[in-house]
């Protein structure tokens, strides 16, 4: 069985080099652009990991982590925020939301595989 | 399927930036070697381009480029690795490699027919610099696409075939207690412990379970186990290391490298559990001490007085070399030094930037308009606030823009290659110098000025510096120098292109110019208006300057191009010495400053700095083309005929003066409302088909207004300035 | 998840379904409680669950720490099978681990 993965991103791009990198290796991908839009997403599916960027229209990568892990369902999906800023209290709020694996932009496909193959057996 | 190949042309698009960026960074990296011996640093980083672009390309199956780029990569894999050095013919060959590289990334995007001929002749003689035989398996063999990791994990089982004394080289020992919080982060250990297989082979493992307590007084979401694990690889601390860093938090994570494996290992593990005989077993267990040399330092420790601990002793009987101890402090301290470079830039997606100065551009419009309705109401304690939000956002918007500000080093990069192959091609010595290249402007900017500069480049070489028979007739260095300078002048960037040639040939640009009817003879010029005149169009001093750009264009297309960016292109020449050409522009195209006017109903905004004047249309004009002002005569157009408008015409309708470059024109308006703050938007396509018009914008009071092409308007008149310089002005000498 | 026992005297057996993971771990640690209060032997048939993660392997390890009680696992799938190996547990667990681990 495919395991899921929800990418949050409001960069297309961002989300397609991702999105394709991780079906070529057989997980299956939800995308969303926003945190409202991610949060309409899970809609009860299983997912196994999500990858967010922090800075987003609408709803932050952050709010949107402390708001999905308030869903019993999803309290302990591992998140992986992707940043672009070194800025140290946005990634200690990410923390306590319960985003522990960042990745700084910009990035190789591969690194991206590697971390989910770490995180996701 | 419509939407995946949609999908994957996008994506394409990310890497092939990526790959153009990497393809830059060869270049440069290669044209250092050039100079210099490249150091570690450069071999590894050369090494690394071909490598991601391999590998980036494999992502999207790009199977030629993975090909071709496989061989580049070995042969850049030895350079790193000293087994091969660089000379001028190598360099010559991973140049044109790169070219290719890039031709073929440029064939994908085109979706054109792969050079493979070209790809095959040039593995040739990657493969002669290899020292294999040519025309072995590799071209038009089997391609390997495999990406490298798997290719570097794949070798180790064989290696770790070979017997034990390879594996006792290459045994790491890793000693791992996550933190009880780790199962609750959605982090799960044995992932974790399951990637280390990309690195080599586990060994063994112990799972410790000490800690997990009993059934009753056990939580299920909290971790209590840990794990003993020895690994077998050739990897190294670094990447071992990498695998636990979203647990390096809470968790204890100790990696001993294999000549480490018995001493330091035994010292940390006591430190966390104490018992000893336990410790013995596992490690005995994963293979990383031996039953003898347990049972000897378990002897040594039961003799001592004063127990001391396992490590020390072991050290101590010498079945150990005491190796430097790799402690977590340092390993913290090291992530700490990698942060703080990290922090110094930060890198932001263009369009996140875009939008950004596009809200801070109607932040801007809506502070003015509010501070304009503010004036009206007579309060002045209100206006007095209004004035200091309005110069806060002003100052916003300068800061904003300068985030976009990007160094023009960025451009003159891509010159040294330049200035090396056209020497070549034209059989002369260059030498490229370059000042001011951390001079910055905007992006947008930069990516358009690299066209123009290189025209300017290849025409400084072409027809400024003369051959090396002529420089020493003249007692000039036989090598010829083509500078390119940048530097900041009031809100404008300077960017000259000086040569030490020949200089500019006034009279006998005089002479062309009267030939062609550009000018009259008996015109009187100063030297500056002359030299302007190979910037004409249609000039042309000798059968060369078709071939400037080795494009066929000429010069006024570089002018033309550096007057949409609303730049100037200034030329100073001294003979026999050197000629200067130096190019004025804004440092954004992004807010400029504007003229507003109406014409009909519809709003247009001008460029403020290409307004001369405003007057009042004669009412005897009748259908002509120019007026006389000043004795001069002054083309002009109705922006009501431009722009289709219809309804009333104002009774009394405006000209205003433009200028642009040399010329001048008028454009007829009904109404003028004044200066105004203008955000430049793009077009949307509803106005793609509108003329004359290069942007477009949000006036205060909410409507559109269109920000005229002026020199597209002017060229509009052209013509007619063209025909009455030939004809009127004999007439007026 | 699901898991129902059906009690045979001081024995009980049960089907175990879906996941064992940190989702499922606090609730199948109630239900082991409960059951476990009233029998001296449990058999816990493994052939539903569909995914396992550290978590889970763990409340195996805690199911067999109840005192004086026997917990014994059985027909692991290759989803359980493949973390008992990685993580070197088949011996510390003793529970009878047939061949589904070669076939698969």
């Amino acid at each position: 069985m495919n395991k899921t993965i929800l990418i949050v991103d409001d960069s297309t791009s961002m989300r397609q080099v991702v999105s394709m990198a991780l079906k070529g290796n057989s997980y299956d991908v939800i995308e969303a652009v926003d945190g409202k839009d991610a949060l309409a997403k899970l809609d009860g599916r299983k997912i196994h990991l999500v990858i967010s960027d922090v800075n987003m229209p609408n709803m932050d990568g952050i709010t949107f982590v402390r708001e999905m892990k308030k869903l019993p369902a999803y309290k302990f999906v591992p998140v992986v925020m992707l940043t672009t800023e070194g800025a140290e209290e946005k990634k200690k709020a990410g923390q306590e939301a319960g985003a522990k694996a960042w990745v700084v932009k910009p990035f190789q496909p591969q690194q991206m595989l590697a971390v989910v193959s770490k995180l996701l057996m | 399927m419509a939407d995946s190949s949609i999908d994957l042309s996008q994506a394409l698009g990310a890497f092939m930036e990526e790959a153009r960026e990497l393809l830059d960074q060869m270049e440069a990296i290669l044209l250092r070697a050039e100079e210099a011996a490249c150091d570690e640093e450069d071999l590894n980083a050369l090494f690394r381009c071909a490598h991601t672009i391999k590998g980036s390309g494999g992502l999207f199956g790009l199977d030629e480029v993975v090909r071709f780029t496989h061989v580049v990569e070995n042969v850049l894999d030895r350079l790193r690795k000293g087994s091969l050095q660089f000379d001028s013919a190598l360099i010559t060959l991973l140049l044109e490699c790169q070219d290719h590289i890039s031709n073929l990334i440029v064939a994908v995007a085109e979706h054109s027919e792969m050079p493979v001929a070209r790809s095959d002749a040039l593995i040739v003689e990657l493969q002669g610099v290899l020292g294999q035989a040519p025309g072995g398996p590799a071209p038009g063999g089997p391609v390997a696409t495999t990406p490298a990791p798997a290719q570097e994990t794949a070798a180790e089982p064989e290696r770790d075939e070979d017997g034990s004394a390879v594996m006792a080289a290459d045994h790491w020992h890793l000693s791992l207690r996550f933190g009880e919080g780790v199962l609750q982060d959605g982090m799960d250990p044995l992932a974790f412990i399951n990637y280390l297989n990309q690195y080599g082979k586990i060994a063994h493992i112990e799972t410790i379970t000490d800690q997990l307590p009993d059934f009753d007084g056990a939580d299920p979401e909290i971790c209590y186990l840990g794990f003993e694990v020895s690994l077998i690889s050739s990897a190294s601390k670094a990447e071992i290391e990498g695998v636990f860093e979203f647990v390096q938090d809470n968790s204890q994570i100790l990696i001993l490298p294999p000549q480490s494996r018995i001493a330091e290992f035994l010292n940390q593990i006591e430190a966390l559990h104490g018992d000893v005989s336990r410790i013995g077993e596992i490690l005995v267990a994963c293979g990383s001490v031996t039953a003898k040399e347990l049972e000897q330092a378990l002897a040594e420790q039961r003799r001592a007085e004063t127990p001391a601990r396992i490590g020390e002793i072991l050290v101590e009987q010498g079945a150990v070399p005491p190796t430097v101890v790799e402690a977590a402090v340092k390993k913290q301290i090291h992530a700490e030094e990698r942060r703080n470079v990290e922090s110094k830039s930060v890198k932001v997606p263009a369009e996140r930037l875009d939008a950004l100065i596009d809200r801070v551009g109607e932040l801007v419009i809506a502070g003015v308009g509010t501070h304009a309705q503010i004036g009206r109401l007579d309060k002045p304690d209100l206006l007095e606030s209004a004035d200091l939000l309005l110069s806060l956002v002003e100052d916003i918007r300068d800061m904003a823009l300068r985030l976009r500000m990007v160094a023009i080093g960025e451009v003159f990069s891509r010159f040294p290659r330049v200035v090396r192959d056209v020497s070549k091609e034209l059989g002369k010595q260059i030498e490229l110098r370059i000042h001011g290249a951390e001079a910055e402007l905007d992006k947008s900017m930069v990516e358009k000025i690299g066209d123009p500069l290189m025209h300017l480049v290849r025409n400084s070489m072409d027809h400024g510096i003369e051959s090396a028979e002529v420089r020493r007739a003249r007692g000039k260095p036989e090598v010829g120098t083509v500078e390119l300078n940048a530097y900041h002048e009031s809100g404008s960037i300077n960017i000259e292109v000086k040569d030490d040639g020949g200089g500019l040939d006034r009279e006998r640009i005089f002479k062309k110019a009267v030939e062609q009817g550009l000018i009259s003879p008996e015109a009187i010029l100063s030297d500056q208006d002359v030299y302007r005149l190979i910037l004409a169009p249609g000039f042309s001093t000798a059968e060369k300057i078709t071939n400037l750009s080795g494009r066929g264009v000429g010069m006024d297309v570089v002018r033309s191009n550096i007057e949409a960016l609303r730049g100037t292109l200034d030329i100073e020449s001294v003979p026999g010495q050197s000629t200067t050409m130096r190019l004025c522009l804004p440092l954004t195209l992004a807010i400029i400053d504007g003229f507003h006017v109406g014409v009909g109903s519809s709003h247009f905004i001008i460029p403020l700095d290409m307004v001369v004047e405003c007057i009042e249309l004669p009412p005897d004009i009748g259908d002509s083309a120019y007026f006389e002002q000043r004795g001069e005569p002054l083309p002009f157009i109705r922006l009501r005929d431009v722009f289709g408008e219809e309804g009333p015409a104002h009774p009394r309708p405006r000209i205003i003066v433009v200028r642009f470059g040399s010329r001048r024109a008028g454009l007829v308006v009904d109404r003028i409302y004044g200066k105004c703050q203008t955000v430049i938007k793009p077009l949307g396509p509803l106005f793609a088909e509108v003329p004359a018009v290069s942007g477009s914008t949000i006036i205060g009071n909410g409507d559109v207004g269109m920000i005229l092409d002026i020199p597209a308007l002017i060229r509009h008149c052209s013509d007619i300035e063209r025909s009455y310089l030939r004809l009127a002005r004999p007439v007026a000498a | 998840m699901g898991l129902e026992f059906q009690r045979d005297g001081t024995q009980s057996s049960a089907r175990l379904t879906g996941e064992l993971t940190i989702y499922t771990v606090g609730e199948l640690k109630t239900a082991l409680a409960s059951e476990l209060v009233a029998v001296d032997a449990l058999e816990i048939d493994l052939t539903g669950v569909t995914e396992m993660d550290t978590a889970g392997l763990q409340l195996m390890l805690i199911a067999k720490r109840y005192p004086g009680k026997t917990v014994q696992f059985v027909n692991h799938p290759p989803a359980v099978l493949r973390l008992v190996d990685l993580a070197n547990l088949g011996s510390a667990l003793g529970d009878p681990l047939y061949l589904a681990a070669v076939e698969s």
